[in-house]
């Protein structure tokens, strides 16, 4: 049944540019309206962004079992493994389905490539593209597949803005302009600025609103 | 919010659909859904139709969306999905080869399409396939450069719909 696959998100988006803090931000804000969440993280060759998810999320902060977490090393370019040929983590993402029935939504972050990272869509049902400031402001301008098509541009570190001379209102404007209508948000993963917006879209368009799943013990 | 879990039919292939939708347009009670090709293959997303109604498509995994497929009708409402036309090279075929370019001819423009990962669509002796910006037609021009007298080639913007089975790289 179509109806009952646990919807799917994809987090892409350059090395550094705030993959792994955004779930970090976005899982606790699901987690308190009583969504819960499973965690697939591509990296090339370190597992080292799960085992810190693992430690904030899970061990730390109780807000998951730790095998919700779950690191892939794809080796080589790491796009192919959320793009090309995916069966590596629809594999995962599938097992973690049928163990965990009563999860409200699978968060698969690729590991960290270029602009023109995107989602299968035997994978993800949508597709969250994250850049920050720190590359120029002329960043959204020169566009890519992964900036234009996917559903939700998330531009982050905006209070180092001043400091490398990015000027948002550029950003902005570039934006609007490449991603004719559809939405982008502006975030400090550090502060969790921008990040409640983050999740609102998510509960919107990923989640339809519907009520969190009955766990049941 | 409505949600859908299946396709009803294509009025493209279904005349008795078309004449339906046709009926329904004159009613202006017919809306579109328009979705681009990345999306067409996506089975969980929610969307506005032109006239505001707020879709969510749950469809069965593998589901692949047409141009011109309903997804909700009744009375007085049929919602209809629209590809989105997008920025293509179109390459014509000159019917000017000899013998010894009938091989050559047609594997270069296959090798040199597909290793740059392109899907195609084939209309008789045309083959059309996306990109992304403008500049790439100069580029394809400098590829097709020892065929140039063979081909035509120009930018040009369609629905386009891959050919099955030979659409690249995606394993679903």
């Amino acid at each position: 049944m179509s109806s009952k696959r646990i919807p799917r998100l994809g987090i892409g988006g350059p090395v550094g540019s705030g993959k792994t803090m955004l779930i970090e931000q976005v899982v606790p804000r699901l987690s308190s309206r009583g969504y819960r969440a499973g965690i697939v993280s591509n990296d090339v060759v370190s597992r080292e962004d799960a085992e810190r998810m693992r430690r904030n999320l899970a061990t730390e902060r109780g807000l998951m079992s730790e095998d919700l977490v779950v690191g892939l090393a794809t080796g080589g370019c790491p796009h192919t493994a959320v793009r090309e040929d995916p069966s590596m983590n629809i594999s995962v993402v599938e097992e973690m389905e049928s163990k965990h029935r009563d999860l409200d939504l699978i968060l698969i972050e690729s590991g960290g490539d270029n602009i023109t990272t995107t989602f299968s869509p035997a994978l993800a049902d949508y597709f969250i593209y994250i850049i920050d400031v720190s590359g120029g402001d002329k960043y959204p301008r020169k566009r890519g597949l992964g900036i234009e098509s996917c559903d939700l541009l998330v531009i982050n570190k905006i209070d180092v803005a001043p400091y490398v001379g990015a000027d948002l209102s550029v950003m902005e404007r570039d934006a609007k302009i490449i991603r004719g209508g559809k939405p982008y948000v502006f975030v400090n993963c550090k502060d969790g600025q921008g990040t409640e917006e983050v999740t609102e879209h998510i509960i919107r368009d990923v989640l339809f609103e519907a009520p969190p799943k009955v766990v049941k013990r | 919010m409505i949600t859908v879990d299946s396709v009803l039919g294509n009025i493209n292939r279904d005349k008795k659909l078309k004449a339906k939708c046709d009926e329904m347009t004159a009613r202006k009670v017919c809306e579109t859904i328009k979705i681009s090709r990345l999306e067409s293959q996506r089975v969980r997303m929610r969307k506005l139709s032109d006239k505001g109604t707020d879709v969510a498509l749950t469809l069965p995994p593998g589901t692949w969306l047409k141009n011109g497929d309903v997804i909700i009708i009744t009375e007085n409402k049929m919602v209809v999905v629209g590809i989105e036309p997008e920025d293509v090279i179109m390459i014509g075929i000159r019917d000017n080869m000899h013998e010894d370019d009938s091989v050559e001819v047609p594997v270069r423009v296959g090798h040199t399409i597909g290793n740059l990962h392109r899907p195609i669509k084939l209309e008789g002796n045309k083959i059309y396939f996306p990109i992304q910006a403008d500049t790439e037609l100069e580029m394809f021009k400098k590829l097709f450069e020892p065929i140039n007298e063979h081909l035509d080639i120009k930018k040009t913007t369609m629905v386009f719909e891959p050919e099955d089975g030979i659409e690249i790289h995606e394993h679903p």
